[in-house]
Formats: structure tokens, C-alpha cells, sequence
């Protein structure tokens, strides 16, 4: 794989931005599509980040790495890392071919509909409060009292709090208004809310807890919100508040934008309960799929402020750099390979084809060693020469570990962590335990190894999908060779284990498979 | 496709206990494919035999080769030159294989490292199946392309035996389908196929291997 990459970013909102802008600087090719006609998504609307945005669509459009489609919705998306073909309706349909695909589509902002059915006019938005145009920011000015009511949509996190507290100091800073803010609990995840907050109380605004959210009604020009108060003092509890206001700004709910029918054909990414995608399995990074090559960033992974979208941005690089370094694929000596078909046959990832010989598409390759430890003519070299294939004289007596990199490293260095590392232990990691072959086994027994310990996936749980089972297919089968060669078969051993797990160093014999 | 299958490494180790210094040849075509004689087999007989001779007192070395058809002298010409360094060698190909070697190297003893069974084809990933024995009359024509000699145990040309279970499975090797029962299948998958009536004539097993040893012509046609 060359290490420049041709990316294609779904969404031009500040997140597909900034990627764009950091992969250009990083030399990479990148095709940017945007759903509206104009680049910037909602952060150009809000006051605080429009210039930083229009200064970002100016620095990106200047480049001449990017093609930038706006007014550009995807059709359809098909392929693999390395080779995903994508089709979307430009001006005409267009079908491109990119490396990876970085989707940063954003949540909808919604008007908390759920808890209020009809929108009465003087009832806002957040967003919309908070938006430096369409002149709501002067008909709010010019009102006397506003409430803001916040806390009971789902989707509601730390930074809505600081968006909340920031708008009420804004209003009460600007227009002199009076301000309430009805929440159903005050939360302070972050240490920079109680500054703000004590801000709030020293001008004087006013904070009113209620579990219930509550009741808005339209009388005359004005709106009145009624409480169902919670007072400190038990025998006040539950007595009815009624406030009058000019407007009410409420906390907007946030939906994902639907990615199912743009990735249907190619995968079904994650999603978290609120319907968010990516960053649900712990096995992931929160801003990569289950699909290698696509990453989820910013609102898509669920609701989130500018800094942590460029929090996303920046490990993405960091993910992107990891990928150019990844090894090559392994090689086919074709001079030796038969066309037998079992390369083909046990690729858990469809790696492989055969015609005259077989062609492994580095595109789809994760280089877990299957194919090279079934070949039968041995007409598969992995792409390095592992340390331990080639064990010297002073390994005599000792006992070689093998980790494998799903759940057997993180297991080892529990392991490690909790008791250290044996005397005579030496320990090597392999991407998967399935990638040994049954002759390195013998060599290590050979060289005078007492004993070869497998940390390996528990069943079901390989991310090669059969690498563990035929793992300890090949180990039942060498131990059954050992005992008719009159060697102690429990030189070889295989621990079980998931990542989270701290097994004693101390294995357990082989499981009969 | 020739299908062998491995001698158990106990026969192994024993005939070649007289040796110290032992040529194992593989062969890099069918007996690659069908996993049994292959560069993958060989180094792990290689090496199970050296772990078994730990123990024993002498020297003991092991080369391994392969070959891309040990059937075939031109491709084997490396290997009597290689033979004098070694004591014996550890054939893995199949019995026209060895005997090519056989023939090639006459200073030191051929060791048959597999058992040649049969011609057949894949079904499953490492099982294979005898599809000819090679009668040298073949009448597959007549069968809706069913060999019924080698895939009938009884070799019953005309009808079955009559022996299958319930579930038509042959009642020599129940893990197979009474080849009658496909054929009777196949019968009615195509227009003009042909009648279960029709009786297949007595074969010349002259053309067999009962007729002695075959060889094709001394001047074959252009």
C-alpha cells in the first residue's frame, strides 16, 4: 500500500473539515461531499465558531489535493479497504475509488417535540438562541424575562449544561433580561461548569429544579410555565410554580442522521441505544467501524462540542499514520504453489483467489498467518521472519509464551502487571494462534523448549474468525504425534483467555477439542 | 488426481531406524494438493522423525526436497546427485513417483513414505473420494456421467444392489450416497437423458489391469 491515501469524507460540517484540512497537510488525496449546497454544517450558525469555520472553508477550498462536491447526496458504497468504490449524485452520478472513508455526518438537531407537541411561538431552540442570524437574537434582546428549560431530553450531557449556562449569561450580559433555568437535575461533569455557574448565580439568575418537566401555555402575548416545584423544605414540596415569560428556550434533542441506506450494501455499523454509530464494543476505537477503513467522527458517535469533534480528528490521524505503517501481505512463491485451493478454502477474510496461483488482495488481508500454516507446499511466506522461528542454543529449558494480539497479549500484560514475568519465560506475540505452523512447533520442541504455552482467544471470540479452533486442532493433532514419538505431550499447553482477564502463569492443560 | 495417504510414523521410524542420514523427497502435484506429501507434510515428518531419533545414540540429519512431479525423470535429475551424501531416501510421492526415483538411483534404498490409494477428486476441504479405477473401458455415457465401477462398491452395472438404508446410503460405506439413488436423480435433470433401462454390455476387463500391465503404444499417434 502506498502511503498516500485517497479518502473520501462524507459531510463538510467541522469535523469533515478539519480531516480535510489535517489529511491535506499530511499529503493524502481527499474527496470531499457535502449534502447542502454550502460547506460548514451547523457550527456556521452558531456565533462563537462562524469565523473559525468560514476561516476553515476558505483554507480547505484553497487546496489543491481536495475535490469538494456540494449539493452531492451518496448512492451507494461498495468494496473494501484499500479499494471502496463509491457512487454518488453529483451534478451527474459519479463513481469514484478511495483508500478509506471518514464519515462525519453530524446529528439533526430536532425541536424537543416529544415533551412539547406543539411549538408556541416565543418557544426556541438552543441552537436557534444561540444562532447569529435570522433576527431571534433581537426579538429575545427585547424581552423581559426568558426561561430556559433544559435536562429532559436523553441526549442530554455536560456540554449542554455549558451551552445552557453560557446563553442565560449572554442574555442576562446583553439585554439585561431576567433569566430562569428550569433543569430536572444540575450536573456538573467537567470542572469548568461551576465557574460558570457561580457566574450565573452572581448575576443573579435564577436556578429552579423540578423533577417533572414543565407545562408551557400560550396566554395572551406571553407564555406561562408551571412548576411542579421541589423545595428543600419538605412541606413546601410540590407546590405549583407559575412563571411568566416572553420566551422560552428549551434543550434541543439530537438524532443521528440515517447512515443504514447509504452503508446497507457494504456493512451495518455499530450502534449505541440512543441509534448513534461506532464507539458502542470496547473493542473498537470509538471512531472506528467494524469495518476496517471506515471511521465515524464527530456528532455521528453521538453528541458532541467542537473541541471533542477535534479530539476525533486528531485520532484519526493517529489511526491513519498507524494504518500506512501496517505490514505488507504475505508472499506466494508461484513456482511452488499447486493451486490447491486451501489458502482460498480456510481465509477467513476472502483474502485469497486462485487461478494459475493464488493472489492475496492486500486490501482485505489482515495477515493472520492461516493461509501460510495450512499451505501444504509451504508456497507462503509472511511478509517478516518472526524472532523466535530460529531459537538459539540458550532457549534450552525454557518456556516460550505465544500471545495472540485479540485477547492473549492484553492478557499477558495483565498477567505481568499483577505477578511479573517467571524466571525462564519468554514471551512473543503472533496476530493470531491459528498463523502457527505445526513445523515451528516441532523446531522450538527440538531446540530443547520444555515448554509452549498459547494465549489465544476463548472460542467463539477470534477476530479471525476459526484461528483459535485450528489452533488447537494442529496442538490435539501434534500432541497425538508426540505420544506416538515418546515425547512428554504436555510440552504444549493453551490458556483461554479474553483481554480483561489476568490468567496465573501457571497453565492449564490443553482442552480436548 | 492421485490421493495418498501418510504411513503412520511409527511404520516411518521404523524403517528408517537403520539409517543416519536420510533424502526425503516430496512431490509438488497431486500429492501436494491432496496434503500428504507436500512441502508442509514432509518438514513435519522431518522433524517428528528427528525428535524420535533424539534419544537414539549416532548422528542423525534429515534433508528435505521438493520435487514438481517426482513422476516425471527430467524433474528428478538433482536428486542422484544429492542421493550420495545420504544413506537412504524417504519418498512422498506417489508409487510411479518413487519408482521413477527408484530407477534414477540404485546406490541406496527407496523408503515409501505414503500409501498411494487411489484416482478420485475433492468433495470437502481434505476428504477425497475415488471417482476410477481405471478399467480403461469407460462407460460414463451410459450413466448420466456416474462411474458406477468405482463409486458402487458391488460395481453393479445394471441395477442396485438393494442393500441401501432407508436413507439411501450405501450399506458398504454409510457415509456415502448409494451412487444408484444419484443416478436416478440425474435421470430427469436434463431433456434427452439417457434410460435406466437401457443395459450397459459386460465389460472387457482385458483393458484393466487383469489384462497384465498397460502401457500406451510404442509409437503413439501424432
Amino acid at each position: 500500500m502506498s502511503n498516500r491515501e485517497h479518502v473520501l469524507i462524507i459531510g463538510g460540517g467541522i469535523t469533515g473539515l478539519e480531516t480535510a484540512r489535517e489529511l491535506i497537510r499530511a499529503d493524502h488525496a481527499v474527496t470531499l461531499v457535502e449534502q447542502s449546497p454550502q460547506l460548514g454544517g451547523v457550527a456556521l450558525f452558531l456565533r462563537e465558531y462562524r469565523k473559525r469555520v468560514e476561516e476553515l472553508i476558505a483554507t480547505v477550498s484553497g487546496f489543491e489535493g481536495i475535490v469538494i462536491h456540494t449539493a452531492t447526496s451518496i448512492n451507494r458504497i461498495r468494496g473494501q479497504i484499500g479499494r471502496f468504490e463509491v457512487t454518488f449524485n453529483a451534478k451527474e452520478l459519479t463513481t469514484t475509488y478511495v483508500t478509506q472513508i471518514v464519515v462525519a455526518i453530524g446529528a439533526d438537531v430536532v425541536f424537543p417535540s416529544g415533551l412539547y407537541p406543539s411549538r408556541l411561538p416565543g418557544m426556541l431552540d438552543l441552537l436557534e438562541a444561540h444562532r447569529s442570524d435570522f433576527g431571534i437574537r433581537n426579538a429575545i434582546n427585547q424581552s423581559k424575562r426568558v426561561v430556559l428549560i433544559a435536562g429532559y431530553g436523553k441526549h442530554s450531557k455536560a456540554f449542554t449544561m455549558r451551552r445552557i449556562l453560557n446563553v442565560a449569561l449572554d442574555l442576562r450580559k446583553s439585554s439585561g433580561c431576567d433569566v430562569t433555568i428550569i433543569m430536572d437535575m444540575i450536573r456538573f461533569d467537567g470542572a469548568w461548569i461551576p465557574i460558570e455557574y457561580e457566574e450565573c448565580r452572581r448575576l443573579g439568575i435564577l436556578f429552579i429544579r423540578s423533577r417533572v418537566h414543565p407545562e408551557v401555555r400560550k396566554a395572551d402575548e406571553r407564555l406561562t410555565i408551571h412548576i411542579e416545584h421541589e423545595s428543600l423544605m419538605p412541606d413546601a414540596s410540590g407546590t405549583p410554580i407559575t412563571i411568566t415569560a416572553d420566551h422560552v428556550i428549551l434543550e434541543p434533542d439530537f438524532q443521528p442522521r440515517l447512515l443504514k441506506s447509504v452503508f446497507w450494501s457494504l456493512h451495518e455499523p455499530r450502534q449505541n441505544s440512543d441509534g448513534f454509530y461506532g464507539g458502542v464494543n470496547n473493542h473498537y476505537d470509538s471512531i472506528q467501524t467494524n469495518r476496517k477503513g471506515i471511521f465515524v467522527l464527530g456528532s455521528a458517535t453521538g453528541m458532541k462540542s467542537v473541541a471533542q469533534c477535534r479530539d476525533d480528528v486528531h485520532l484519526f490521524m493517529r489511526q491513519m499514520a498507524r494504518s500506512e505503517t501496517r505490514p505488507s501481505v504475505p508472499r506466494v512463491d508461484e513456482d511452488r504453489c499447486a493451486a490447491c485451493l486451501t489458502c482460498a478454502r480456510v481465509c477467513p477474510h476472502a483474502a485469497i483467489s486462485v487461478t494459475h496461483a493464488s493472489t492475496i488482495d492486500d486490501a482485505a488481508c489482515t495477515v493472520c498467518g492461516i493461509c501460510a500454516a495450512e499451505c501444504p507446499a509451504e508456497a507462503i511466506t509472511m511478509p517478516t521472519e518472526p524472532a523466535w522461528r530460529n531459537p538459539c542454543a540458550e532457549w534450552a529449558g525454557d518456556c516460550v509464551v505465544f500471545c495472540c494480539t485479540g485477547s492473549g497479549r492484553d492478557a499477558m500484560q495483565n498477567s505481568i502487571e499483577r505477578s511479573g514475568l517467571p524466571p525462564g519465560f519468554r514471551v512473543f506475540e503472533i496476530e493470531c494462534g491459528g498463523g502457527m505452523r505445526m513445523r515451528d512447533i516441532l523446531d522450538l520442541l527440538l531446540a530443547g523448549i520444555s515448554r509452549i504455552v498459547f494465549f489465544i482467544c476463548q472460542d467463539g471470540n477470534c477476530k479471525h474468525v476459526h484461528g483459535n479452533t485450528r489452533l488447537v486442532k494442529r496442538l490435539v493433532h501434534t500432541q497425538k504425534l508426540l505420544l506416538k514419538l515418546g515425547v512428554a505431550s504436555d510440552r504444549l499447553l493453551v490458556v483461554r483467555t479474553a483481554s480483561q482477564d489476568a490468567p496465573a502463569l501457571r497453565p492449564t492443560p490443553i482442552v480436548n477439542a | 488426481m492421485i490421493v495418498g495417504k501418510p504411513k503412520s510414523i511409527e511404520d516411518i521410524i521404523e524403517m528408517t531406524r537403520p539409517y543416519r542420514r536420510i533424502l526425503i523427497v516430496g512431490c509438488g502435484s497431486c500429492l501436494t494438493v491432496c496434503r500428504t506429501g507436500g512441502g508442509r507434510e514432509i518438514s513435519i515428518a522431518a522433524r517428528a522423525i528427528s525428535l524420535a531419533r533424539l534419544n537414539m545414540p549416532g548422528a542423525f540429519e534429515t534433508h528435505e526436497i521438493i520435487v514438481q512431479r517426482q513422476c516425471e525423470p527430467e524433474l528428478c535429475e538433482d536428486i542422484p546427485a544429492m542421493a550420495r551424501e545420504f544413506d537412504a531416501i524417504l519418498s512422498f510421492g506417489c508409487a510411479a513417483g518413487m519408482q521413477t526415483i527408484a530407477d534414477l538411483i540404485r546406490t541406496i534404498p527407496i523408503l515409501p513414505g505414503i500409501d498411494t490409494q487411489f484416482m478420485g477428486r475433492i468433495v470437502d476441504h481434505r476428504r477425497y473420494i475415488e471417482q476410477c479405477i481405471g478399467c480403461g473401458d469407460c462407460t460414463i455415457d451410459q450413466s448420466e456421467g456416474i462411474c458406477l465401477i468405482s463409486r458402487c462398491p458391488k460395481a453393479q452395472q445394471n441395477e442396485p444392489c438393494g442393500g441401501s438404508d432407508p436413507a439411501d446410503h450405501c450399506e458398504v460405506n454409510p457415509d456415502l450416497e448409494c451412487v444408484w439413488v444419484t443416478f436416478a436423480r440425474r435421470l430427469g435433470e436434463r431433456p434427452g437423458s439417457v434410460s435406466i433401462s437401457k443395459i450397459i454390455e459386460p465389460k472387457d476387463w482385458s483393458r484393466s489391469h487383469a489384462g497384465g500391465v498397460r502401457s500406451t503404444p510404442a509409437e503413439p499417434e501424432p
